[in-house]
C-alpha cells in the first residue's frame, strides 16, 4: 500500500498503541496535520498554548502511563520551543518521541523562513536524532525512535522530516513494535556477591532512585525491606517507591532530606543504589557520602557506575531484574538494633512550626493530601514549594509525583499535570505550584479548560522566589536581588479569566472548603495560598557539606 | 579520592556512517570537559561503519566514564583502546622556504626521516613524512631550526598486530 510520509507517521504512531498526541501546528507541519486530522477519531491531539508546554504535557504523559510520549511541532520557533522540554526529559529519563517538522529539503541549508538545524541543536538533550528528507528513511527512524526511547535508559528522541518528504509517497505495511534492546543479563557472580554483602550486613541500607520508578519495581523493593529488614532512603525523583507510612521508609535523601535519611546514608555499613545517580543533591560531598559503607550501585546504564561517588560493587541490570533475583539469595533477617536506631532518627527532630498568623506549607500538603485521596496524581513546579510536596505530601504509590528533578524547570507542573490528566481522565491531579513557576506557564490553563481537565492547581504564593530569597537570606547578608516580586497578580480574577475557578485561602478551613468545591469541580481550579516568604526549606545540607553540618532549624 | 595523573589515551570508535554521526560522538567529549588532541575518521571495512581514532588526554577513571557515555551513543557500534601492540601512524605535510645550502641540509634531514618532497620552487619545498607520531614529532623538532612556513599532520590512525576482530552486529 502506497502512503504519504504524513499517513505514515500516523499509521506508525498507531502501530505503537498512541493515542494521544500533543503539539503545535505550523506552516511546515500542515501536511502533517491535515494528516492528524483525518486521524482523529483514533489520534487525540491536544494543542497547548505553547510548545513547551506540549513537550511538558508529554512527559508528565509519560511519567504517568508509563508508555512514550509523543509531540509535534512545526519548524524553527516550534522546534526550539521544545528544547527545554526535551532536556527536562533527558535529565530524567523519560521516554518521548518529537516529531519536528521542518522546511521542504531544497530550501535546507538556506536560512529560509522558519528553518532551524533542530537536529544539531538537540544533540546532547536526546538519546537520538534523525533527519528524514528521504520518504524510505521515514518509516525506519519512526520505527527506530520509539526503540530508543524505550529501550534501556529511557529518554527523548527527535524526528526532524522535511516538508516534502511529508507529502511523497511510499510502499508502508503495518508491523508489530521493534523489540527493545535487550535488558542485561546479570553475571550470577555479581548477585552472589551482592547477596553475601547484604546478608552479611549489620547496617544495610537501600538508596533508590527513578530507575526503580522507570522499572516499576516497587513490589520487589518492599519485599526485599520487608525479608532483610532494610530500610530504605529515596531521591526526588523515587517518591511513592514504597508508601511513606512503612516504618522503614526514612523518606527523602540529600540537601532537602529528612534527618533519618541522611544520618542513615551516614553512618550505613552497606548502601545499595537502585537506579540512582548519586547527584551533588544527594552524594553533596562524594568523597564523605556512605563513608563507612561498601557500596553496590545497581543500574541500567553502565555510564552511570562510578561518575560521581566511587563504588565497590557495579551491577548493570534492570532494577526490577535484579531485586526479582536477589530476594532468593537474600537471607530472613532483623537488625534490631539498626531498625530501632533508624525508625527512631525519622520520629525525633520534628521540624520548627509554621511562621505565626500563616498556614504553614506542611499543613497545606497534608491538608491537600488528605482531600485527594492516595490515588492523586501531584506534578510539581520547581523551588520550595517542590521540596515541601517531596517531603510533606503523602506518597504512598510509584508514578504519582512528577517533577523535573536533574533540569529544575520551572514552568513544568501545568503541562506535566495536563499530560497526566489526558493519560488518566478519571483520577484526581493536582498541580503544585509556587507564583514565580506559575508565571513561566500558566498560559496553559487555556488548554486545561479547552480539553476540561479539572486540574486543581495549589499555588503556594509568598510573593518572592522563595528557593534563591533563602539562599540569599542564608548566604548573600539578605541582599534580595530580584527575587522580591510584588506582583499585583489577582490570581483569582486570572483564573477566571481563563475559564477555571479561583480561591483565595488564608488559613486552613478556607483551604479545605476550596478542596471541597475542587474536587467536585468540572474545570480546572487555582487555589491561591498565602504563605508567609519567611518560611525555608529545611533541614538542609549546604551544597559540598555533610549530615554533620546540616541545618535543621 | 587521590589525585590520578594525566595521561595519553587512545580510543577507536566504530559508528554508522550517518549525517550529524561525528558532530554526536564529539559533543559526548565536549559535554564532559575533554578536549580532543587529535581525531581521524575514515571508512572501515564494515560496510556503512566509519573508524574514528580520537587521542584525548585525561585521567584513567575520566577515560573510562568518557568510554561509557561514548558506547551509549545509538550510533555508536563498538568503541575500544588498542592495546600495547599497536602500530600507530600519521601524515604529515611540511612546507618550508630554503635556498641554497640551507635546502641541502633540509634534504639530509628529510632522508634520514625517508621522507619525500612533494613539491619545489625556487623559494620553497613541501615535505611529506609518515610515521608513528613521535617520529612525526621529532621531525618538526628538527625542521624548526629552517624557516617553517606552515605544518600540518592528520592526527593518528592505528591498528593492532595482529588484528582484533569485532563481534558487530
Amino acid at each position: 500500500m502506497k502512503l504519504t510520509g504524513s499517513q505514515i507517521v500516523c499509521e506508525v504512531l498507531l502501530d505503537h498503541g498512541v493515542d494521544t498526541v500533543f503539539g503545535y501546528p505550523g506552516g511546515a507541519a500542515l501536511n502533517i496535520y491535515d494528516e492528524l486530522y483525518r486521524y482523529q477519531d483514533r489520534i487525540t491531539h491536544v494543542i497547548s498554548a505553547h510548545e513547551q508546554g506540549a513537550t511538558h504535557a508529554a512527559d508528565g504523559y509519560a511519567r504517568a502511563t508509563g508508555k512514550v510520549g509523543v509531540v509535534f511541532s512545526t519548524s524553527g520557533p516550534g522546534a526550539t520551543n521544545l528544547v527545554t522540554g526535551i532536556a527536562t526529559a533527558y535529565m530524567d529519563s523519560i521516554p518521548m518521541v518529537c516529531i519536528c517538522s521542518n522546511v521542504n529539503s531544497e530550501l535546507i541549508g538556506r536560512d529560509a523562513f522558519q528553518e532551524i538545524y533542530i537536529t544539531g541543536i538537540t544533540i546532547p538533550i536526546t538519546k537520538q536524532t534523525y533527519y528524514v528528507n528521504h520518504i524510505e528513511d521515514l518509516e525506519p527512524a519512526l520505527r527506530d525512535a520509539f526503540k530508543v526511547a524505550a529501550s534501556g535508559r529511557r529518554g527523548p528522541v527527535l524526528i526532524d522530516i522535511t516538508k516534502d518528504v511529508s507529502v511523497a509517497m511510499a510502499e508502508f505495511t503495518n508491523k508489530a513494535p521493534l523489540p527493545l534492546d535487550p535488558i542485561p543479563e546479570i553475571p550470577q557472580d555479581t548477585l552472589q556477591e551482592a547477596a553475601k554483602l547484604i546478608n552479611n550486613a549489620r547496617k544495610p541500607l537501600l538508596y533508590v532512585g527513578g530507575g526503580l520508578i522507570a522499572s516499576s519495581a516497587s513490589e520487589e523493593l518492599e519485599a526485599l525491606i520487608d525479608k532483610a529488614d532494610i530500610p530504605m532512603v529515596h531521591t526526588l525523583m523515587a517518591a511513592g517507591a514504597v508508601s511513606c507510612d512503612h516504618d522503614l521508609n526514612l523518606g527523602l535523601v540529600g540537601m532537602h532530606g529528612t534527618v533519618a535519611s541522611n544520618r542513615a546514608v551516614d553512618q550505613a555499613d552497606l548502601v545499595i543504589s537502585l537506579g540512582a545517580r548519586y547527584s551533588d543533591r544527594v552524594a553533596l560531598n562524594p568523597e564523605k557520602w556512605a563513608r563507612k559503607a561498601t557500596i553496590v550501585q545497581v543500574d541500567i546504564d553502565r555510564s552511570e557506575m562510578n561518575k560521581n561517588v566511587y563504588v565497590d560493587v557495579e551491577c548493570t541490570a534492570d532494577i526490577k531484574d535484579f531485586l526479582t533475583q536477589i530476594l532468593p539469595l537474600v537471607n530472613e533477617a532483623k537488625h534490631d538494633e539498626w531498625h530501632e536506631r533508624t525508625v527512631g532518627w525519622t520520629t525525633k527532630h520534628r521540624l520548627a512550626q509554621g511562621v505565626p498568623g500563616y498556614m504553614s506549607p506542611q499543613e497545606i500538603l497534608e491538608t491537600v493530601s488528605d482531600a485527594v485521596g492516595e490515588d492523586a496524581i501531584f506534578a510539581t513546579d520547581v523551588g520550595q514549594h517542590q521540596m515541601w510536596s517531596a517531603q510533606y505530601l503523602k506518597h504512598r504509590k510509584a508514578h504519582k509525583f512528577l517533577t523535573s528533578g536533574g533540569l529544575g524547570t520551572m514552568g513544568f507542573g501545568y503541562g506535566a499535570a495536563i499530560g497526566a490528566k489526558m493519560g488518566f481522565p478519571d483520577t484526581t491531579v493536582v498541580h503544585i505550584t509556587g507564583d514565580g513557576s506559575f508565571h513561566m506557564n500558566m498560559n496553559e490553563a487555556c488548554t486545561a479548560v479547552s480539553y476540561k481537565l479539572p486540574i486543581i492547581t495549589v499555588l503556594m504564593d509568598n510573593q518572592v522566589l522563595g528557593m534563591v530569597y533563602q539562599w540569599q537570606t542564608a548566604f548573600y547578608g539578605g541582599r534580595y536581588s530580584n527575587t522580591c516580586l510584588e506582583r499585583k497578580t489577582d490570581f483569582v480574577k486570572v483564573a477566571e479569566g481563563f475559564g477555571c475557578k479561583g480561591y483565595r485561602a488564608e488559613t486552613i478551613e478556607e483551604l479545605k472548603a476550596a478542596l471541597a468545591e475542587a474536587v467536585k469541580s468540572d474545570v480546572p481550579v487555582w487555589i491561591q495560598c498565602v504563605i508567609s516568604r519567611e518560611e525555608k526549606v529545611l533541614p538542609m545540607i549546604p551544597g559540598g557539606k555533610t549530615v554533620d553540618d546540616m541545618i535543621v532549624e | 579520592m587521590k589525585k590520578e595523573e594525566l595521561k595519553r589515551h587512545i580510543i577507536v570508535i566504530l559508528a554508522l556512517n550517518q549525517v550529524g554521526a561525528l558532530a554526536r560522538i564529539i559533543s559526548v567529549f565536549g559535554r564532559r570537559g575533554f578536549n580532543i588532541e587529535t581525531i581521524t575518521a575514515s571508512p572501515s571495512n564494515y560496510p556503512g561503519l566509519t573508524r574514528i581514532t580520537i587521542i584525548i588526554t585525561a585521567t584513567d577513571s575520566a577515560m573510562d566514564q568518557v568510554l561509557a557515555q561514548v558506547e551509549k551513543v545509538e550510533l555508536v557500534k563498538k568503541v575500544f583502546t588498542p592495546g600495547e601492540n599497536t602500530l600507530y601512524r600519521e601524515l604529515l605535510l611540511l612546507k618550508i622556504n630554503a635556498k641554497g645550502e640551507d635546502r641541502e641540509r633540509a634534504m639530509s634531514v628529510i632522508n634520514v626521516y625517508r621522507g619525500r618532497v612533494v613539491d619545489l620552487t625556487s623559494e620553497s619545498m613541501v615535505i611529506e613524512v609518515t610515521g608513528s607520531p613521535q617520529k612525526i614529532g621529532g621531525f618538526i623538532d628538527i625542521m624548526n631550526e629552517f624557516d617553517v612556513v606552515e605544518i600540518c599532520r592528520t592526527g593518528a590512525t592505528g591498528i593492532e598486530v595482529p588484528g582484533r576482530t569485532f563481534d558487530i552486529i
